[in-house]
This record gives structure tokens, C-alpha cells and sequence, in this order.
């Protein structure tokens, strides 16, 4: 929606600028001001009928922004009529009084016929007025638009570098009347702005990206071809510029129908066969020969290059495509499964919990029950019954927390002081009891998972706090550094350490170091971590010396 | 001899579960009668069929997880009870803490009292008993 209020205010000031130019040169005409009219005294004059059609563009174009469809249409009618009867007074070569029906000419410096406008001036007005009708209509017809408004610019443009390089023909064609300098940048501000009510309309339209070629592109090969044809025209046939229409040959690279490459080298090969008739003379016949051989041979060679490079691409992206569905069809696929093996992990952990606790419910029944009858021997196998489905029971909580970690969670802001302080607090009594210290840096905030990074916490620093020398108090330090894409935290200790052959295997589920009797546990802590890290796109690792202690590292994404 | 509640009702698939169950009740001594049965279907034609020869349990504890009529499917056909047919307090036992699904199922059903994780306790007993039933523990 930015675009389109700023496509408004370029439409508006296109119409008011071009208003305002149709109103100067007609009050220039009034006063004999010629200054207003032709800027210098050497330079062609804008005639009476192009400012007062200026003028009425500028109301149809302005009307046409507000939506007056048939009010606009009725402004602009006039300057088509002007338009197409000027044309057609040069096409048949007769006067039908068109020229001064309003305003006698004095001024008449590069002038066929005074008050007529020039050629390429009354088509310029054709074509806008027959843009702006296209403008109301359907979606093609308003692309159109978008392509006559990108011509009219064209041919104003085309004039004013006429002006700017010093290239008479350019802006004039042969004898007939000139362009005049004023007229030629009033054109470049129309197309403009007709360009953009295209635009504009458009958007009101529903555009498949796909095969969307952008419309004005047509309309500026065909100014590009048309400017080089005139420097072509003015230039003696010798001279190779024709060779410029290996530019228009290049346009076909944004657009990506195939046959649209030779059908610019076509048409270059045409205008250029169209040059050597109509060129300058001033060049021997087999100079000028050659020189268009030449030209032609570089047009195909350029459009042959191109038209291989563009069935390359093509190729290549459909290879592309045919790649990205198939990704797009395994991620599902491996999705799904993923989905199915948390499903089953779940489920299985869920239901074992059950028949776990009934065999722990009656070892206790049967202690409870028969407490009398019962020699030492058989209390001591119900205790050992009840062991082991308890611990069974913890190994089946800890898959199962596993596998919840992360799950139809939302990551949020998490302030990783507030967490370090929260798990001081959850290991209050650890801490008091093995006289651990911490030194903690100042921690970041950081976009995360805020009870899987408790949990993790609240892992590491109880393994620093387990794993401790029997004679060493704990000491606990733990940092953090920020990084390009990621934060960088340690947390290290003064521990047992850990052999180099274990470093890997700890993060395994259910790997344990020590028997239970030394340092209890399932052996789960660590692989929770490594989920968990995982799931932020980063990673854990141990360095450890044996009885020096051991650092943990992890990164998270920011 | 205190005050006790007229009826219990027990609804668990598992018979080991349910044999717990009465037992810590029966141990606690704290209703007149309990009734155990194995399926939500089972809960339904008790509760419809016991006509005058059964009190109206007070309390009911029912497991989730169960093949057939799970506990949820068992709650939709309860709402659509007579009220005179209905308990007084429905205590949901949970094998594993609610995971979200059931979270939005929970809350959905307005005849969910409680939820409890298994097993049925002494302690766990006692305090739904407090909670819920004051005046047993006032004329104790």
C-alpha cells in the first residue's frame, strides 16, 4: 500500500506538471513571450496546439487518478483528435487548418508548417491518449497502458538526449517540424506518470509472479531500438551503429519466453538492413556493406549466445524446482516420522509407567500385609523388586521428559541471570551442603525456551556440584560471550574431571560414568542438555582435565 | 465411630489399580460402601441402574486412560445425565502429568473436580476428603 500512495503522488505530479507546462507556453503564446515558447531563440518553438494539448493531458491524467473514468476520457479526446490529424496532415501531405485554428504562428524556426507540431509530438499525444483510454480497462489492456506510457517517456527522453548530444535528427525527423526541447521532457513527465497510473491499476488486479513480465520492458526495447535506429539514420552508413542493437538484443535475458531473444535479433537484423537504405551518405558502398554484415553477424552471434545461456538457466531451474519439491517432500515425509517416533515415545513411556507402579504398589501391599510372616531373605528381594521398578520407572520419566523437551513451546524473551538465580535457589540445600561458590558473569537476554534452559542449568551446575572432589569445596564459574550469530556460555568447575574418551559419550541417554552407589543418578541430565541446545541451533562440548576439573561449553543461535 | 461418606466410586481398567485403591480406602474407613468397576460403561449403568438399592456415590475417581470408553468419552455421556444420577465430586486420576491435548479437553469439562496423580494414597486420600468434604472432619 506504500507503493500505491506513492504511485498517487507520482501520477498527480506528473498531471500538475504537465498542466502547468500547457498553461506557461499558452500564456507565452498570448504575450509573445518567446522565451516561454521556444526557451532559445535558435530552438524550435512548442506550437500553440502541443501546449494546449499538454494542458488537457495533464486534467485527464489528474481526473483519471480520481477515478472520472469518462471525465477523463472527454479531456483527453481533444489531443487524440489533434494527435491523429496531425499525423495525418503529414501522412497525405495536406493542410486542413488544423495548424493555427487557434494562434497564428510568427515563430517558425525549424518549422515545415507553421503551427503544425512535430511528427513525433502528435504521435507521443496519440499514444498517451489511447494509453489513458487503455488505463480504464481489463487487465491486459491496462498492461498496455503501462507500455504506451514507457513509449511516450521514450520518445520524449529520446528527443531530450537529442538536444543533450547535439544530434539534430534525434529529435527531429528529416525536414519536418522539431520536437521542441520544453515539449520533449513534458513527454518524459507524461509517460511517467501514465506509466504509473498503469501500475497503479494494476495492483488492483491480481498478478501471477510467475509469468509476469513487466510490461513497461516492451515499451523500452522498443524506445532503446527506436533511439539507436535515429543515431543509425544520422550517422553515415559506414559507421558501425547498428552494432547497438546488440543491446536490444540483450532485453531478452528479463524475460523468459525463449523465442522472444531471436525475435530481437530479428527485428535488430531488420533495422539495420532499414539503416543502410535510409542512412546518411558519406561511405563507399563496400565499407558500408561490410559494416552491416559485420553488425548482423554480431546480433546473431550475441543472440545465439544468449538464447544457450537462457536454455541453460531454464534448465537449471527447473532442475532447481525438481530439486526443491523433492526436499520439500522428504522434510514432510521425515517430519511426519519424526512426529510418529515422538508419538510412540511417548506413548510407550506412558504406558509402562503403569504396570511399573503396580509391581511397586504390591512389593509394599505384600510388606505391609504380612509384615509378621515374613523372614529377612524375602523382605530383602521385595526391596530389591521395589529398586528395580523404581529405577526402571525414573529411566521411563527421563525418556519421557525427553521427548516433551521443546514441545508446542513458544521460545520468548528469557533474562539468564534471572534463571541462574532461580536454580541457586532450587539447589539451595546441594549448595549449602558441599559449600560451593559461584562466580557469575553478568548474563545476557536471550530468545529462548525458558523452562528448558532452567532444566539445563539446573543439570549443568548440579553435575559441577555432584562431580566435586572429596576434599575440594566446589567452585562454580560461569560466563557467557556473545559471538557474530551466537552467545557463547560456560559453566566451569573444579571437579573429578572427565577422560578424553568420555567427553563424547556423556551427552549419549542413559550413559553413566559411575556406578550408582558413588554418584547417583539415570544417566539422562546431560542428554536433556544436548536436546536442548540442539533445539536452539547450537551445541554442547566438555573440556576436561581428569581431577582438574571440567568446563562446558555451549552455543545458542541469537 | 466419624461421620463417612456414603459411596465411592472407583472407575480404572486396571484391576490391580482398583484393588489398591479400595484398599486404601477401606483402610482409611471412610465410606460406607465402594463400588469398583473396569469400564466407563460399566460407571454408566451403575450409575443409571442402582435405582433405590445404592446410594448416590459422593466421590468418584476415574482413570483417563482406558481401552473402549476412555475417561473423556465417559464424561460426555455423564453430562447428559439426570442430575439425580450424578455424583457429587469427580476426581480425575492421571498415570503422567496432562499433556497439552488433554490440558484443552480438562478444561472443557465442567463436571472435572480435581486432578490427582496416581496412585491413590493414604495422604492423597485424606486431603481430597478435606478438601471437599469438611463436614466429615468437623464431626470427627
Amino acid at each position: 500500500m506504500r507503493h500505491s500512495a506513492l504511485l498517487k503522488k507520482v501520477v498527480f505530479s506528473s498531471g500538475s506538471l504537465s498542466l502547468l507546462l500547457g498553461i506557461l507556453v499558452l500564456i507565452g503564446w498570448y504575450t509573445d513571450t518567446a522565451t516561454l515558447v521556444q526557451i532559445l531563440p535558435s530552438l524550435v518553438a512548442m506550437q500553440y496546439n502541443t501546449a494546449l494539448a499538454f494542458l488537457l493531458c495533464g486534467i485527464s491524467l489528474i481526473l483519471l487518478l480520481n477515478n472520472k473514468k469518462t471525465l477523463g476520457i472527454v479531456f483527453g479526446l481533444p489531443v487524440g483528435i489533434i494527435g491523429l490529424l496531425t499525423l495525418t496532415e503529414y501522412f497525405f501531405d495536406v493542410n486542413i487548418g488544423l495548424d493555427e485554428l487557434f494562434m497564428e504562428h510568427s515563430i517558425t524556426v525549424a518549422t515545415s508548417h507553421p503551427g503544425r507540431m512535430a511528427p513525433n509530438t502528435a504521435l507521443s499525444f496519440l499514444l498517451f491518449y489511447i494509453g489513458s483510454i487503455l488505463s480504464t480497462r481489463n487487465q491486459k489492456r491496462v498492461q498496455l497502458s503501462g507500455v504506451l506510457g514507457s513509449l511516450v517517456f521514450g520518445l520524449g527522453l529520446v528527443a531530450f538526449a537529442g538536444y543533450v548530444v547535439g544530434v539534430e535528427a534525434i529529435y527531429g525527423w528529416g525536414e519536418l517540424t522539431q520536437m521542441a526541447l520544453h515539449t520533449s521532457i513534458g513527454f518524459a513527465i507524461l509517460g511517467i506518470g501514465l506509466n504509473a497510473l498503469s501500475f497503479l491499476k494494476e495492483f488492483q488486479f491480481k498478478v501471477n509472479p510467475d509469468n509476469y513480465m513487466p510490461p513497461w520492458l516492451a515499451g523500452y526495447a522498443t524506445t532503446l531500438s527506436l533511439t539507436i535506429l535515429l543515431i543509425d539514420l544520422s550517422l553515415p552508413g559506414g559507421v558501425a551503429a547498428g552494432m547497438l542493437y546488440v543491446l536490444l538484443v540483450l532485453f531478452g535475458w528479463f524475460i523468459s519466453n525463449m523465442r522472444v531473444t531471436l525475435f530481437l535479433a530479428f527485428t535488430g537484423t531488420v533495422l539495420t538492413i532499414f539503416g543502410w537504405f535510409f542512412s546518411q551518405t558519406g561511405a563507399d558502398s563496400w565499407v558500408v556493406i561490410v559494416n552491416r554484415a559485420l553488425t548482423v553477424c554480431v546480433i546473431w552471434i550475441t543472440a545465439i549466445l544468449l538464447y544457450g545461456i537462457k536454455k541453460r538457466t531454464l534448465a537449471l531451474q527447473k532442475l532447481y524446482n525438481k530439486l526443491d519439491e523433492k526436499v520439500a517432500k522428504r522434510t514432510r515425509e521425515l517430519k511426519a516420522k519424526n512426529k510418529e517416533m515422538e508419538q510412540f515415545l511417548y506413548i510407550a513411556s506412558h504406558d509402562l509407567q503403569e504396570p511399573l507402579r503396580t509391581i511397586n504398589s504390591f512389593a509394599k501391599v505384600i510388606e505391609e500385609d504380612y509384615e509378621q510372616e515374613l523372614n529377612d531373605g524375602i523382605k530383602r528381594y521385595l526391596q530389591f523388586i521395589s529398586d528395580a521398578a523404581t529405577r526402571m520407572s525414573e529411566l521411563v520419566k527421563g525418556l519421557l521428559d525427553h521427548s516433551r523437551l521443546g514441545k508446542n513451546k513458544k521460545q520468548t524473551n528469557v533474562d539468564f541471570n534471572e534463571i541462574i538465580e532461580a536454580i541457586q535457589k532450587d539447589l539451595a540445600v546441594a549448595i549449602a551442603e558441599s559449600k560451593a561458590s559461584f562466580e557469575i558473569a553478568n548474563m545476557p537476554t536471550v530468545n529462548a525456551l525458558k523452562v528448558e534452559f532452567r532444566l539445563l542449568f539446573q543439570n549443568l551446575v548440579s553435575n559441577a556440584i555432584k562431580f566435586r572432589k572429596k576434599d575440594l569445596a566446589p567452585v562454580i564459574c560461569i560466563t557467557a560471550k556473545e559471538k557474530k550469530h551466537h552467545w557463547r556460555f560456560s559453566i566451569q568447575d573444579n571437579g573429578i574431571g572427565i577422560a578424553e574418551n568420555h567427553k563424547e559419550k556423556i551427552f549419549d541417554i542413559f550413559q553413566r560414568l559411575h556406578d550408582s552407589k558413588e554418584y547417583e543418578g539415570t544417566g539422562i541430565g546431560l542428554a536433556h542438555c544436548k536436546k536442548i541446545v540442539e533445539l536452539h541451533g547450537g551445541n554442547i562440548w566438555v573440556e576436561s582435565e581428569v581431577n582438574k576439573g571440567s568446563t562446558f561449553h555451549f552455543t545458542i543461535l541469537k | 465411630m466419624h461421620k463417612k461418606l456414603n459411596c465411592i466410586l472407583l472407575i480404572d481398567d486396571n484391576e490391580a489399580d482398583n484393588f489398591l485403591h479400595e484398599r486404601v480406602i477401606n483402610k482409611m474407613n471412610c465410606a460406607k460402601k465402594v463400588v469398583s468397576v473396569q469400564s466407563g460403561e460399566a460407571a454408566l449403568e451403575f450409575l443409571i441402574s442402582k435405582g433405590g438399592k445404592s446410594p448416590n456415590p459422593d466421590l468418584v475417581f476415574l482413570d483417563i486412560n482406558m481401552p473402549g470408553m476412555n475417561g473423556w468419552e465417559f464424561l460426555e455421556r455423564y453430562n447428559k445425565l439426570d442430575e439425580a444420577q450424578k455424583a457429587k465430586i469427580i476426581v480425575v486420576m492421571l498415570t503422567t502429568s496432562l499433556n497439552n491435548d488433554d490440558e484443552d479437553k480438562a478444561g472443557n469439562q465442567p463436571a472435572i473436580t480435581d486432578f490427582r496423580n496416581k496412585p491413590l494414597t493414604k495422604e492423597l486420600l485424606a486431603e481430597v476428603l478435606k478438601i471437599y468434604f469438611p463436614e466429615l472432619q468437623e464431626k470427627d
